[in-house]
């Protein structure tokens, strides 16, 4: 294993330590509308982890945050719908960085940040099969649009002032 | 095609030329997602409540008729008394009752929602918004689900 890749497991496994910690904190909250859906500040560390060291290790500190945060926090149904959200919202996000030219850090967290709400909802639905849920759908959105905006101005902050070799 | 470099990425500021399209996009998407759900849909006046355990009826309460209907299996596990603002009904989970959720149905307001519950920890369905005339509350746990009366679930906008 060289120098490069050691370096890239160690920041991997420290982010997905912090990413794992603040999900459990945020499960201590009460829940907003929909039981299940939180502020999503780990968001922060998955999409910086995604950004500096690469794609796949976004995706690592993402699915070690909601298996092993579900597992400790007791709240092991919350893997169901927080795993393929969470998947299908970092797709996003690093699309719209990568592919999609001029636009901001910002930008691409408040897409994924309502991306992952929607789909959350969408499959608690699907589950317990009661359509009444979908109602909640465009208020969660709106407050989703503002944690987006500050898990992306926190990214933006730490990609500009954090120093990576 | 490959990515951006991450020095790129450095450089960017918090708010890009092409950021202004995505935005538009997304504020397209919650104007549409609120006429969909919310603007358009028929609306119903709601004038009751039903409790559910799974499919299963338990009991419905119509507020200007002012009564309570219960099923006939249930009648042992289901209390009610009547409050200043309501009525409130305790659903016990089984005979010893050792388990329960006290639901509020104001009849002033028109609403319902779970005041007291010994589910779990999070306790999702006291801390769930009260509904007036959609959305539902459920208690995973317990299996209940409180929805207002003559709904059969969302009706969506008709599209022609």
């Amino acid at each position: 294993m060289n120098k490069n890749t050691l370096y890239k497991s160690a920041l991997t496994g420290i982010l997905s330590a912090l990413a794992t910690l603040t999900f459990m904190i945020e499960s201590l909250f009460p829940p907003i509308i929909l039981p299940g859906a939180r502020m999503g500040l780990s968001n922060v560390f998955i999409l910086f982890c995604a950004i500096t060291i690469g794609g796949k290790y976004g995706f690592i500190v993402l699915a070690i945050k909601t298996l092993i945060g579900s597992l400790f926090s007791g709240n092991l149904s919350a893997i169901m719908y927080s795993l393929p959200a969470g998947v299908i919202s970092l797709s996003v996000e690093l699309l719209i960085i990568h592919y999609i030219k001029r636009t901001s850090v910002i930008c691409a967290s408040v897409v994924g940040s309502v991306v992952n709400v929607t789909i959350q909802n969408l499959i608690f639905c699907l589950i317990s099969s009661a359509t009444e849920y979908l109602v909640y759908l465009p208020y969660l959105s709106i407050i989703s649009v503002f944690s987006g905006i500050i898990v992306g101005f926190t990214v933006y902050l730490l990609v500009k002032f954090v120093p990576i070799k | 095609m490959k990515g951006k470099d991450f020095k790129i990425i450095k450089q960017t500021k918090p708010f890009e030329f092409n950021d202004i399209f995505v935005y538009l996009a997304l504020l397209l998407t919650l104007v549409f997602l609120f006429l969909a759900f919310i603007i358009l849909p028929k609306k119903t006046d709601s004038n009751g409540f039903s409790i559910y355990r799974g499919e299963h009826l338990i009991c419905s309460y119509t507020i200007e008729k002012n009564e309570l209907i219960i099923s006939d299996e249930f009648l042992t596990i289901v209390e009610h008394k009547a409050v200043e603002n309501g009525v409130e009904i305790t659903v016990y989970t089984n005979q010893n009752k050792t388990g329960y959720n006290v639901i509020l149905i104001n009849t002033g307001k028109l609403s319902a929602n779970v005041i007291e519950s010994t589910c779990s920890s999070s306790k999702d369905c006291v801390y769930s918004p009260e509904i007036t005339k959609d959305g539902a509350i459920y208690c995973l746990p317990h299996g209940l689900k409180v929805v207002p009366l003559k709904s059969s679930g969302f009706i969506p906008p008709v599209s022609g």
